[in-house]
C-alpha cells in the first residue's frame, strides 16, 4: 500500500474549523488554503491504489450521527486528491438495487477493474454497516427509520421517498469524501418521484410531509458548502436539474419539480442551486415560480432552453433516450448525467490573446483591408487552438472506481470513467472574452479601416500604454453602436465566423479515449483569465474583467441581447454552456413581472440557449460591500452558481456593482 | 417618403398591450408645460449638447478641433445647431431626429417580432405622431400586412383629416386628456379643444378601442376649472378605461442639453394620486394609476 499519511493530531469538527480557523476572506483557491491551514491531513493518495485507499477510508472515517432526518457527514481528516469533477453519477444505480446486488460475479470478474470495483462496493457495504452499528448504540433521532434504510442498502433497493433520499445522500457524501468536485445531484425530480408517488398512493406520505423532507434534503446539502466549493465559495457544482421536455417535445413536470422550487425559494440558501430545464411548452406557472424565485434574488435557477440544447445533444452523437436526460456539469455544460465521464471545464481559450499577439508579432502596416487583418486574426486564434488541444490531448487523469461503479457503461465495458468507460467520455473546454475581441476587431474596422481615426500603430500603442494619456479613445471604444450583445447584422457575422472558426479547428480532436471535444462561450474566468491580460481595443484595460458570459449592460433591451443570444450559431460542437446574464432591477421586476415572463418565454421560443439573471439593485450591493456585518445572507449569482455576495472576492463584488450600476443606467 | 424619428424604444411594457417596440416620431402641435419628451417638439433635427461631458481645452474640443457645436455655440446657441453632420463620439452631441425610409425602419421595429406575441406589437407615439400620418402610411401598410397589431399615443390635436389616415391601420388608441378648458388649452397648449372634442367623437364612432391617459399636475390639469372640464368629459366617455400619472421632471436634463428651459412642476404625492383615482371612480369611470 504506497499511501502517504500524516496522522491527524487533532479533530475538529466543520463548524469549530471554520471559527477557528477563519475561511479567509478572499476565498480563491479553497483547496490550497485547506491543505496549508485548515487541517493535518489524514491523506489519502489516490493514485497508486484507489481501491487500498478507500477501504481504508471505510474502514476508518469517523461517523457522524445527528437528530436530523437524513445521515450525512463529511469526515474533513480523510481527503483523496482526484481530477474529477464536474460529473453526476447515476444515483438511480444506488436506488434500484441492493450494493452487493451492484457486484460483479465470481466468475466475471475477470479484470483489476472488476477486482477494484467489488472491492468499492464491498468498502461501501463496509461503511454501511459501521452505520449501522453506530445508530445502534448511540441511537440518535429517526434511529429505527435510519437503521432500516442502512439495513437495506447491501441486499435491496430503496421503497420509501425517504430512503431514496437518504440512498442519494449517502453516495453523494462518498463522492465528495473521496475528493471529487462539483458533484451534480441529476434530475431529482424525475428520479424521486416513483417513490414519493408510491409513498402518497399507499397513504405513507403527504404532500406537506414530502416538502418538509425536501427542505431538510436540501439543508443536509447546503452544509459543509464552503468545504464542497470549488475555487470560490459557493462553487459546489451541487446542482438540481427540474423540468424538461419528453421525446414528443411536451414539457414534463411533476410534483416534486414545483415543490423544490418552492423549497429553494423558501430556503433562501446559496447551495444547492437549480437548473431548470424549459422549452416552449413550459407551463406558465411553473415559468412564474422561476421568476418569483429569481426575483428572491437568489440566482437560482438558471434556464436552460431544451429546444435548443437536445437538437445539439443528438447531432453530436447522443442517443435520443439519452439526449432527453441530459442534466449539466455543474453550472451549465450539458452532460448525460450517470452515463458520461465527459468533463466539461477542462480548458480555456481566451479569444482577446491572439489578438495581442497580433500587435506584437506582426507588422502592422501590411495590413490594407481588415479582412486581411481578420484573417490573420483567425490564425493566431488556430495557434492558440493548438496549444488549448495539445494540453487536453496530454491530460491523464487518476481512476476513479467510485465514480465508475455509479457511471453506466463502466460496468459492462470493465474499464474506469478515466479509461473511456462510461458510456459518453467526450471532453469539454469553456471559451472567454469573445465579446471583448469582437468589439476590438469591430472598433477596429470601424475607427482603423472606415473612418481613418488611427492607424493599426495606434492602436497598438494604445493598448500597450494602457490607456494612458487616452482617455477619450478608451470611451469612444466602449461605445460604438455595434458591439456585442446588440443584434445588427455587423456583430452577429462576425460572432458567428469565429466560433465557426474555433469549431472547423476543433471538431476533429480526439482525446486519447476518443472522445470529442465541445465548447461554449460561458466560462467563469472573465476575472481570472483577464488579470494577466494586457488591454485591448474594446476600451478594456489591462487586468481588467473580461465581459461576463453573453451581457451587455449598454444594449437598449434585455430584448436585444436575448435576440443576439438567439441569433448565434451552436451548432456542432459549440454547445458547452452559451448562457445570457441579465442583471435586472428588482424594482423593474416586481412592477412588470407579468411581461417579464412574457418576455422570457419569447425568448424561449426564439432560441437562447441559457439565462440566468441577478434581480438586484446597486444600492444593496454597494451598501452590502461597505457594511458585509448586515449583508450575511446576501446571495448573488456569480459565474453560473449562487454564492453569498460578502464573501466574494472584492473584485468580484466590483464587476457585480458596476454592472448593476450599469443597468441602471447610473455608470 | 420618410418619416422623422427620435427614437426606437424596445421592450416596452407601457405603450400598450403585451410587449411593444414604441418609435418617437419628431414634432408636435401643441405645448404642455409638463412635457417630458421636448426633443419631440420641433419638426427638425435637433442636437443635445450635454455640456458636462464636453471636454475642452480653452474653446477647442480636445478629440475634435473642427467640433461643430463649439464653432457655432457662442453665435447660435445650441438648440440652433443643425448642420454638424457627425455625431460626436463621445456622445456630447447627439443627433435628436433621423429621416427614415419605410423598409429601413420597418426592419429595424421587426427585431422584436419575436417577442410581440399575439397581443404585442409596435407603438406610435412623439410627439405627435398623427401629425406624420401620411408619412407613416406606408409603415403602418407594410405592418398591418404583416399583421402587427399596432398602437398610438396621440393628443388628437390634429387635423381629422390625419386620424381618418390611421384608421384603418391602428388597433389601439391612447389619448390624451390634457387642458379641455376652452381658454387654457388655448393659452397654455396653444391648440383648439374643440379639435380635440371632435377627433374623440369621431374615433368612439368608429368603435375604435381608446384608453385615456390623464398627465396629472396640481398646476395645470388638476386646476379645478380644468378637472370639472374633464369630469363631465369623462362622463360621456364613461365606457373608455383611463391611466393617470403624476408628471415629473425627469426631462429637466432633456431641457437642458437642447438649450431649453424646464418649467418646474410640483410633485403629485401618492395620496393626491389616490384621491385623483376615486374621484374618477365615483363616476363610474375604471382607472388604473401608471408609473411612466
Amino acid at each position: 500500500m504506497k499511501m502517504d499519511m500524516t496522522l491527524n493530531k487533532e479533530k475538529l469538527n466543520d463548524k469549530e474549523l471554520f471559527e477557528r480557523k477563519k475561511l479567509p476572506e478572499t476565498s480563491i483557491h479553497l483547496d490550497e488554503w485547506l491543505r496549508e491551514n485548515a487541517l493535518e491531513f489524514y491523506e489519502a493518495r489516490a493514485k497508486q491504489d484507489f481501491q487500498e485507499s478507500f477501504r481504508y477510508l471505510c474502514e476508518n472515517m469517523e461517523i457522524e450521527l445527528d437528530d436530523h432526518r437524513f445521515v450525512y457527514f463529511l469526515d474533513f481528516h480523510y481527503r483523496f486528491y482526484t481530477q474529477i469533477s464536474n460529473l453526476t453519477p447515476a444515483y438511480k444505480l444506488i436506488l434500484q438495487e441492493g450494493l452487493a446486488c451492484r457486484k460483479y460475479p465470481k466468475d466475471g470478474c475477470s479484470n483489476d477493474f472488476c477486482r477494484e470495483y467489488n472491492a468499492v462496493l464491498d468498502g461501501l457495504i463496509l461503511l454501511s454497516d459501521r452505520i449501522i452499528h453506530c445508530l445502534e448504540i448511540e441511537k440518535p433521532k429517526y434511529f429505527q427509520q435510519k437503521l432500516q434504510w442502512f439495513r437495506r442498502m447491501k441486499e435491496s433497493g430503496a421503497e420509501s421517498f425517504e430512503e431514496a433520499i437518504q440512498r442519494i445522500l449517502f453516495l453523494n457524501q462518498m463522492l465528495w469524501q473521496t475528493g471529487s468536485r462539483l458533484v451534480g445531484l441529476g434530475r431529482l425530480d424525475m428520479l424521486l418521484y416513483p417513490y414519493y408517488i408510491r409513498d402518497i398512493k399507499n397513504g405513507n406520505l403527504t404532500k406537506e410531509q414530502a416538502e418538509q423532507i425536501l427542505k431538510d434534503f436540501i439543508g443536509r446539502l447546503h452544509e459543509h458548502y464552503w468545504f464542497k466549493s470549488n475555487v470560490l465559495l459557493g462553487d459546489t457544482g451541487q446542482v438540481m436539474i427540474l423540468g424538461g421536455s419528453d421525446q414528443e417535445g411536451n414539457y414534463i413536470r411533476n410534483d416534486l419539480t414545483d415543490m423544490i422550487l418552492k423549497a429553494v425559494r423558501e430556503l433562501q440558501l446559496s447551495d444547492p442551486k437549480i437548473v431548470l430545464r424549459a422549452n416552449k411548452k413550459i407551463p406558465g406557472d411553473l415559468l412564474e415560480s422561476a421568476l418569483l424565485c429569481m426575483a428572491t434574488g437568489i440566482g437560482s435557477p438558471l434556464l436552460a432552453n431544451d429546444d435548443v440544447i437536445i437538437p445539439r445533444l443528438l447531432d453530436f452523437g447522443v442517443e435520443k433516450g439519452d439526449a432527453y436526460e441530459y442534466t449539466t456539469s455543474a453550472c451549465w455544460e450539458p452532460l448525460i448525467g450517470g452515463k458520461s465521464s465527459s468533463m466539461n471545464n477542462e480548458e480555456r481559450l481566451v479569444y482577446v490573446k491572439p489578438l495581442y499577439d497580433l500587435f506584437m508579432e506582426e507588422r502592422l502596416n501590411r495590413f490594407q483591408t481588415f479582412e486581411q487583418l481578420k484573417q490573420c486574426y483567425l490564425r493566431y486564434l488556430k495557434r492558440e487552438i493548438m496549444r488549448v488541444k495539445r494540453r487536453l490531448y496530454e491530460r491523464s487523469y487518476q481512476k476513479n472506481t467510485l465514480y465508475s461503479v455509479f457511471i453506466e457503461g463502466c460496468r459492462e465495458s470493465k474499464k474506469d470513467i478515466v479509461s473511456g468507460g462510461a458510456k459518453y467520455h467526450n471532453i469539454g473546454m469553456t471559451t472567454v472574452a469573445l465579446g471583448n475581441v469582437v468589439n476590438a476587431l469591430l472598433n477596429i474596422k470601424k475607427y482603423v479601416f472606415e473612418e481613418h481615426r488611427y492607424h493599426l500603430v495606434d492602436a497598438k500603442k494604445i493598448c500597450f500604454y494602457d490607456y494612458q494619456g487616452y482617455p477619450e479613445t478608451e470611451y469612444i471604444l466602449k461605445v460604438n453602436e455595434d458591439q456585442y450583445g446588440c443584434d445588427t447584422d455587423k456583430v452577429i457575422e462576425l460572432s458567428n465566423e469565429i466560433l465557426r472558426f474555433v469549431t472547423e479547428n476543433t471538431k476533429e480532436f480526439r482525446t486519447r479515449d476518443n472522445g470529442k471535444l465541445k465548447f461554449g462561450v460561458s466560462n467563469p474566468s472573465y476575472i481570472n483569465e483577464a488579470d494577466n491580460v494586457p488591454a485591448s481595443f474594446d476600451g478594456r484595460r489591462a487586468g481588467a474583467p473580461f465581459i461576463v458570459h453573453i451581457s451587455n449592460e449598454n444594449v437598449s433591451s434585455y430584448t436585444e441581447l436575448i435576440h443576439f443570444a438567439s441569433s448565434l450559431d451552436y451548432k456542432e460542437n459549440r454547445f458547452n454552456g452559451n448562457v445570457v446574464d441579465l442583471m435586472v432591477n428588482p424594482v423593474f421586476m416586481e412592477q412588470n413581472l407579468r411581461k417579464f415572463q412574457e418576455m422570457i418565454l419569447r425568448g424561449i421560443e426564439m432560441g437562447f440557449f441559457q439565462l440566468q439573471m441577478n434581480v438586484i439593485s446597486s444600492s444593496v450591493l454597494i451598501e452590502a460591500k461597505q457594511n458585509p456585518e448586515n449583508f450575511q445572507n446576501l446571495i448573488v449569482r456569480v459565474w453560473g452558481f449562487s454564492a453569498y455576495f460578502v464573501e466574494l472576492p472584492e473584485n468580484y463584488q466590483d464587476v457585480l456593482i458596476q454592472r448593476a450600476l450599469q443597468n441602471e443606467g447610473k455608470s | 417618403m420618410s418619416v422623422l424619428v427620435s427614437n426606437i424604444q424596445r421592450m416596452c411594457f407601457h405603450d400598450g398591450p403585451g410587449i411593444r417596440t414604441t418609435v418617437f416620431l419628431k414634432g408636435c402641435g401643441i405645448r404642455c408645460p409638463w412635457c417630458a419628451n421636448p426633443e419631440n417638439l420641433r419638426f427638425e433635427k435637433q442636437y443635445y449638447y450635454d455640456v458636462e461631458k464636453c471636454k475642452k481645452s480653452g474653446e477647442t474640443c480636445i478629440y475634435n478641433k473642427n467640433c461643430a457645436v463649439l464653432k457655432q455655440e457662442k453665435e447660435l446657441g445650441i438648440s440652433d445647431v443643425s448642420s454638424s453632420g457627425r455625431q460626436c463620439p463621445l456622445q456630447v452631441l447627439r443627433q435628436c431626429g433621423r429621416e427614415y425610409g419605410t423598409d429601413e425602419l420597418v426592419h429595424i421595429l421587426e427585431k422584436d417580432a419575436g417577442f410581440w406575441g399575439d397581443d404585442g406589437g409596435v407603438t406610435f407615439s412623439g410627439g405627435e405622431p398623427l401629425l406624420q400620418a401620411s408619412e407613416l402610411v406606408p409603415v403602418w401598410e407594410s405592418l398591418k400586412e404583416k399583421k402587427v397589431h399596432m398602437a398610438i399615443e396621440t393628443s388628437l390635436f390634429v387635423p381629422e383629416i390625419n386620424v381618418k389616415k390611421a384608421l384603418d391601420y391602428i388597433d389601439f388608441y391612447y389619448v390624451d386628456i390634457k387642458l379641455l378648458d376652452k381658454e387654457m388649452c388655448k393659452q397654455i397648449l396653444g391648440g383648439d379643444v374643440e379639435t380635440y372634442f371632435h377627433n374623440v367623437q369621431f374615433l368612439a364612432e368608429q368603435e375604435k378601442k381608446i384608453h385615456f391617459r390623464i398627465p396629472c399636475s396640481e398646476e395645470y390639469v388638476l386646476e379645478s376649472r380644468n378637472w370639472d372640464a374633464i369630469c363631465q368629459f369623462l362622463m360621456e366617455y364613461a365606457i373608455y378605461p383611463v391611466q393617470i400619472f403624476g408628471v415629473h421632471n425627469l426631462g429637466e436634463s432633456k431641457y437642458r442639453h437642447l438649450g431649453m428651459k424646464a418649467e418646474k412642476l410640483q410633485a403629485v404625492s401618492d395620496e393626491r394620486m389616490n384621491e385623483v383615482k376615486c374621484e374618477l371612480e365615483k363616476i363610474g369611470i375604471e382607472v388604473e394609476i401608471i408609473n411612466i
